[in-house]
Order: C-alpha cells, then structure tokens, then sequence
C-alpha cells in the first residue's frame, strides 16, 4: 500500500512536470543552440543560462510572452527586427511615460518605441547616474532600470547584425557594374569585401545619378558600422590567438574591429551565420546542422576552458528547475504533514508527506549536487547556496530524526515546513537571475569552501532545526501537553549546533589569518558567528547548571533562530567588513518582521506556559 | 562557588588575553600572484594550407615555406601606416633570406594600385621585391584576408612558425620590422 502511494506520487509529479513546460513558437529544435558556450558575468556558461539571464532582466521570469527563453534568443539575435518590435517593456510610471514621449493609455512597448525617448533623454539620464543611487527616487530608479534593460536588449539584437542579410539590397545596376557576384542575401561582411570598389564606384558616380536605393544602402551600411561600435556584451569568440588565451571571450563585433579574427573564428563565425540562415527560413534540418556544427566547432577552441560536461549539466540544470518542484513537493509534504498531524489516527496522511518528501529531498540534493559539478567548488558560497545548503541540512536531518522516532509526524511535519520557507527564501533571492555566480577572488579557494563554509552552514542548518523543535515544544506546551520527552530530544541537536559553528568559526579565524594575516578582526560576520557560539554556550551552561528549567531552556533554544537571522542575514545590512560576498539589499524589513514575529511568538508561548502553570499553582493549593 | 566565579574570571581573561595576541597586525602571507592571465599553451593551432599565386603568377602552397619562418602582411595602397612598414619588411627579409618569407597580400581593387604603389617605393625597396623570399600576393577579393583569417582593418601581419602554427596576429604597424630586436625575437621564439 505505501509502495503504491510512493509510486502514485511519483507519476503525478512526473505528469505534471510535463505540464509545466513552455509552449514552443517555434519548430526549430533547440536543444543543441542552447548548449552553445558563451563568456558571461566572469564564466563560460551555455546560451541557455544566458538566454533565461536576459529574459529575467526584461520580463521578471523565465519565459518571454510565452516563448522559453532560448527561443526569445534565437529570435532576438536571427531576427533583431522582430524582436524590436515586440512590447517587451512594460511601464505603468506616467511620469516616466510622459518624459519618454510615450502614450499615456498603453502600458507595454516595444524597443523600436522606446529608444527615440530614452535618446532624447540622454542627458537626463547621465545627471541621474552621476549622482549616488541612494538618493534617487522611486521613478528616477525605474527609469535607470528601464535604460538599463533597454541597452542590454538594443546591444543584444546587434550583435550579429554583419552576418544577416541587409534589408536594403546592394542596387543590381551597382552589382553589375562592379562585377559583384550575385548573392540571394548580401550582408555586411560579404559586401566589407568590396568596400574599395563600391566607395570609388559612388565617389566617381554623378550626383544625379546617385539614386535613393543607392543612398539608403550607404546610409545602412554606415549605420551597422556604427553600431559595431559598442560594449562587448555577446562574447561568443574565445581568443584564437596564443597570445590571448586565457584571455576575455569577444564579442562578433569586437572580434572584427580589433583584429583578433583568425582561421578558427572565421570558420566559427561561418556557422553562426549558417545558423542565421536556418533560423530565417525555419529550416529544423538545415538549423540542426549549423547548431551541432557550431557547438562542437565552440568546443574546439584551444585552450578556451570550456568543458562539455558542464555545458550539458548546466543547460539541463536550467532546463529542469529541480528546485522548483522540490519547493511544489514540499508546499505537498507541509499540507499533508499539517493534516497528518491534526489526524493522528490516519496512517495515510503521514505516509503522504513521507512520499513528498523523499522525492522533494532527492530533487534538492541532485539539484546541489548539479551545482557543485558545474562550478567545482562546494555550493555555499554565496548567500543563495547556503540557503539551499543549511535547507538540506535542515531537512535530512528532519528526516533522520524521523527515523527514530515513535511518532513520525512532528519531525516529518518539521522537515517539510523548513523545506518550504527555506526555499521560499531562496526563491527571493535568486530574484535577480542567475544564481551560478563567480566568487570574490578571496572566497574563490574550494578548500577553505570546503571546510569553514560547509561546517558554519551546516552549523546553521542544525541551529534551525533545533530551534523549531523547540518551538514545536513550546506550542505544544502552551496547549498543557507534557513535553519533557521532546525537551531531551532538543538536547542533542543543539550540543551538535554548538560543535559545528564551534568549530566552524576558529577554522574562519584561520582562513582570516592565512588570507587577511589576522585571526580575528571583529568583522561583523565573525561577530555574528561568535554570538550563535556564545549563545549556545549560555543555553548549555544554564541547562546543565539548573539554571535554565524545562521552559527557560525552550525559548532559549527557540530564539536561536533570532540569533541565527542576525548572524546570516543581519549582517549583511550593515554593507562593512571583507565579507563582501552576501551584501544585499531590502532584506531589512522582512528580517525585522522575522525576528518580531518570532519574540512575540516565542513571548506568548511563554507567558501562556506561565500562567498555566500559575494557575495549576492556585489550584493545586486550593 | 568562589571557586568557579574565580574561574570564569580565569577562563575569560585567558581568552581576552589569546585573542589580543592574535589579533596584533601581522604581515599577510604574501602569495605569488601571476604577472599575467595568459595560461600556458599546450599547442599552437595549425595555419591553413592555402594555395597562392604572386602578381609574378608563381603558384605555391603555404606549405611549401615549411622550415621557414612566414610574415604574412595583409596592406593595401590606400592605407597609410601600410607604406610606412612595407620596406621595414622588405629590409627584414633581405636580412633573413634563409628562414624567412615574406608574404604581402594586397587587398587592393585592382592591380593598377599595386603597381602605382610600388612605383612610389624607393629603388632599394623596389629592388628587394624580386628576393627570392618575397611575393606580392593580390586579394581583391578578400577570400585569404577575410574568409581565413578575418582582416577586415589593415594593415595586419601574421607570425606563422617554421612548423607551420600561427603564431601571432601583429595588429597596425605597432612594430618596427626593420628592427634588429624584432628580427631576433622572431629568429629565437619561432624559428625552431
């Protein structure tokens, strides 16, 4: 019976992530373009993860008007005009509409729309970006955000512009007078080639006969010239040159003007037009071709540092969103263990969260795991890693309780809760795109990642644990229940706590000495480590001593959560201190929400015990 | 309990005192940082073979210069900086007639510019063009420039080793080829 609930499980899960994925717009097959290697944010990662990057910077999520990213892509580098003249950016600012020029009663445009406005605007703009973002005002940051995205996506969609076929044809009287041979798409780099003949060819014609196509065409041709002229945003090209490599990736653009081409990214860039020619015609047979002639031509640059492996592990990384249905199987496992808990007598509920959550735990796992494979260090090293890390930390040892346990439901219940908020948590903070970041050069060392990281964080995940079994006894408590058994099981978890952020802190103190040249400099991270170590330390020390009786040791160890906060987010407000790698910004409030939650939970819980027990007191002498 | 007061003072002390001595300024550990990020190549990418023919209408095969060292400069009439360097490069292969060749690909629209431009050189210079290890290629069609090598900006030379790899793309005429310091790097690093 259970086997069969674990398996029906299974296949709803499997069924309904089918169900979830993106509708295609397009017939092309895109599983090898999105593999395609390009240099972004510091390292080489497939166009897949790029593809999302940008889609989450235009739009907030990872599709754009329906479409999966990639195809977004494919569209917006093959078919830039299309792509311009798609509403993309939605404002709802009328201030911002009205600066723009833009119609008051629409609130989606397109880039074509868009960049008369912000051109016009130019100066307004670099006044506001000279000054401190910090005293900008509301609209003046949606408008540099909007100017921003509106940048990224114009530098985007010109990126290949000189291997797609010109809109304005070369004139056929040009082509025959110069002995041009007849192509069905000329491009900007075909006719490079004959820029000599052509310039003498104009210069020497009559100005009467200097026709309007002719002018136009100039004027085209001039105008992707200059639009050449830009930041390296698509670096495709990996230096071909010995001298270069190891070296930045370069975008098309780049590579031409400043002479880095060679035979390698000639050839290269030949199959990035051939796969421009495939998307324009739709061709799937053609478009499968160029993207897998393409994709092993990326791979055989030498000494590019592209590993196919972790192109493929990436690409499926970003494709499956692991953690997104572990989040939906937790969100499962937490309604289920809350039933199984308001209905002790029905054998099924706990059964159900179990099947939840093993498959919720196994999708968070190979998602880590996944993550530590792409980028070969261990996945706590940034403040989004460790919340996923102290996440499964939290959970599987949630899980391991169970195991011995009587009563499953609690701790089932308890590792399904902490599962949710923490990737409730992550999910905030992988707002901003893409979460597989290249570290500080400081933190960048897989050993000390390793060992100080992995056991501070693991410290925290088994602090969390053991404050929310503390708060499950207090609750339970408050409700006049007899706690003194789930009182001693707290006792273990947190001598663990104290051992793991014991430990990991003097390792930090070492790292500090061997990277800073000091063991301790009252950095407010270390700070923070310290005070979870101390506060573990008083609790332990008042529980031994007496000190501390049954509830006074509860909300101690409940308010290790507080204390846990503060150390792993808090300082993080206060923007000081070598750290830097976990700075973010806007936490303040639901941090302040958090820990007032938690003392007024932890205060109300106390006070009911109290006065119970005052209570049973008159009455006992009554 | 005097006892365990006087020990907590000790413990605390004791600690106060360990973590003033520690956190004294040392000097950081100093670390060997790379002067540059260019990593170690393992091997240098084969120059294409490609079958040529000089204004003189000699054909041969890249391949044939192999064991000698070939600058291939890619110029046109029109370009400034290309006049300036293309007797350096005449001198330099006068000097070097055993292990080098001198390649000039003209990317010139017709040839007529070719011979104007050889027509201003100076009669030393113009006596070099007939070195046995000098040939005028012409490209008016750009398919060795721009189809292999991606020059589309001139000039351009390319290094490629007495083994035949490309070895470096020089890029304007940001070296003096006439130089005895460039002629012995090229000598040491790529005549093998």
């Amino acid at each position: 019976m259970n086997k069969f609930l674990l398996i029906g499980f299974f296949i709803l899960f499997l069924v309904g992530a089918g169900a979830c994925s993106a509708a295609r717009a397009t017939p092309l097959d895109m599983q090898v373009f999105s593999m395609i290697p390009l240099q972004h944010d510091g390292r080489v990662k497939p166009l897949e993860s790029f593809a999302r990057h940008m889609a989450l910077r235009l739009t907030g999520t990872t599709s754009v008007q329906g479409r999966p990213a990639i195809d977004f892509l494919a569209e917006a580098l093959f078919d830039p005009t299309r792509t311009a003249e798609r509403p993309l950016f939605t404002i709802r600012n009328p201030e911002i509409k009205s600066l723009l020029g833009l119609p008051e009663e629409e609130k989606h445009f397109s880039l074509t729309v868009l960049l008369p406005g912000l051109q016009k605007e130019q100066k307004t703009i670099a006044a506001i970006l000279a000054r401190d973002d910090k005293s900008w005002s509301h609209t003046e940051r949606a408008l540099i955000t909007l100017y921003e995205t509106a940048s990224d996506l114009r530098d985007l969609v010109k990126s290949l512009h000189f291997i797609l076929p010109l809109r304005m044809p070369l004139p056929e009287f040009v082509r025959a007078e110069l002995d041009i041979p007849a192509s069905e798409a000329d491009t900007y780099l075909d006719l490079k080639r004959y820029e000599e003949k052509i310039s003498t060819f104009v210069r020497a014609l009559p100005e009467e006969q200097v026709s309007d196509d002719l002018k136009l065409f100039i004027l085209q041709l001039s105008l992707i010239e200059q639009s050449g002229d830009t930041e390296p945003f698509f670096r495709i090209m990996p230096p071909e040159w010995p001298l270069n490599q190891g070296q930045e990736w370069l975008s098309p653009w780049i590579l031409i003007n400043s002479g880095m081409g060679g035979p390698e990214s000639a050839a290269y860039l030949d199959l990035w037009k051939d796969m421009a020619v495939a998307y324009r015609a739709q061709d799937t047979r053609a478009w499968q071709v160029a993207t897998e002639a393409a994709y092993q031509k990326a791979l055989s640059f030498k000494n590019s540092g592209v590993s196919p492996r972790r192109l493929v592990l990436e690409t499926r990384y970003q494709q499956w969103n692991l953690l997104f249905y572990s989040f939906v199987l937790f969100g499962i496992a937490t309604a289920c263990g809350a039933a199984a808990l308001s209905f002790p007598r029905v054998a099924v509920l706990r059964y159900l969260t179990a099947g939840a959550l093993i498959p919720a735990v196994g999708l968070h796992a190979t998602a880590l795991c996944m993550r530590v494979m792409i980028l070969e260090r261990p996945p706590v090293s940034t403040l989004y890693e460790s919340v996923l890390f102290v996440s499964l930390i939290c959970v599987a040892t949630a899980l391991v309780f169970a195991l011995f346990q009587k009563n499953k439901s609690f701790p089932l219940f308890l590792a399904a809760v902490s599962g949710v908020i923490f990737s409730f948590l992550s999910g905030y903070l992988a707002k901003d795109g893409d979460t597989l970041q290249v570290l500080v050069a400081v933190l960048n060392t897989n050993f000390w990642l390793a060992t100080h990281v992995t056991v501070i964080t693991a410290g925290y995940g088994l602090c969390v644990l053991t404050a929310m079994l503390a708060h499950g006894a207090l609750l339970m408590k408050a409700f006049g229940k007899d706690v003194s058994g789930l009182t001693r099981k707290v006792w273990a978890p947190a001598l663990i706590s104290l051992l793991l952020t014991s430990v990991g802190t003097i390792l930090g103190g070492v790292w500090a000495d061997q990277s800073w040249g000091r063991f301790w400099g009252w950095d407010p991270k270390e700070n923070g480590a310290l005070l979870i170590v101390l506060w573990l330390v008083w609790v332990v020390h008042g529980k031994i001593s007496g000190h501390l009786k049954e509830t006074g040791f509860l909300v101690s160890v409940a308010l290790l959560n507080v204390i846990v906060a503060l150390a792993w987010f808090g300082v993080n407000l206060l923007s000081v201190g070598l750290h830097s790698y976990g700075f973010i910004s806007g936490i303040a409030w639901g941090l302040g929400v958090f820990c007032t939650v938690e003392a007024v939970f932890v205060g109300v819980c106390g006070a009911v015990i109290k006065r119970k027990s005052y209570l049973s007191g008159v009455a006992t002498c009554v | 309990m005097r006892v365990n007061i006087f020990l907590l003072i000790l413990v605390v002390a004791g600690t106060l005192a360990v973590t003033y001595v520690l956190n004294q300024p040392v000097r950081p550990t100093v670390q060997e940082v790379p002067v540059s990020t260019i990593q170690p190549v393992e091997a240098y990418p084969l120059a294409p073979d490609l079958l040529l023919t000089s204004v003189r209408k000699e054909t041969f095969h890249l391949y044939d210069f192999k064991g000698k060292i070939i600058l291939v400069n890619f110029w046109a009439s029109w370009c400034v900086p290309c006049v300036i360097e293309f007797p350096q490069m005449l001198a330099l292969a006068e000097k070097e007639p055993d292990r080098l060749v001198f390649l000039a690909v003209s990317v010139d629209a017709s040839t007529e510019n070719i011979e104007r431009f050889i027509a201003r050189l100076d009669d030393e210079s113009r006596a070099r063009l007939n070195l046995p290890n000098v040939h005028i290629i012409h490209d008016p069609d750009k398919k060795i420039s721009q189809d292999v090598f991606q020059t589309v900006r001139y000039p351009e030379t390319l290094v490629i080793g007495s083994d035949l790899t490309l070895r470096e793309k020089i890029i304007g005429a940001s070296e003096d080829f006439s130089s005895e310091e460039f002629r012995a790097r090229l000598m040491e690093k790529f005549h093998e």
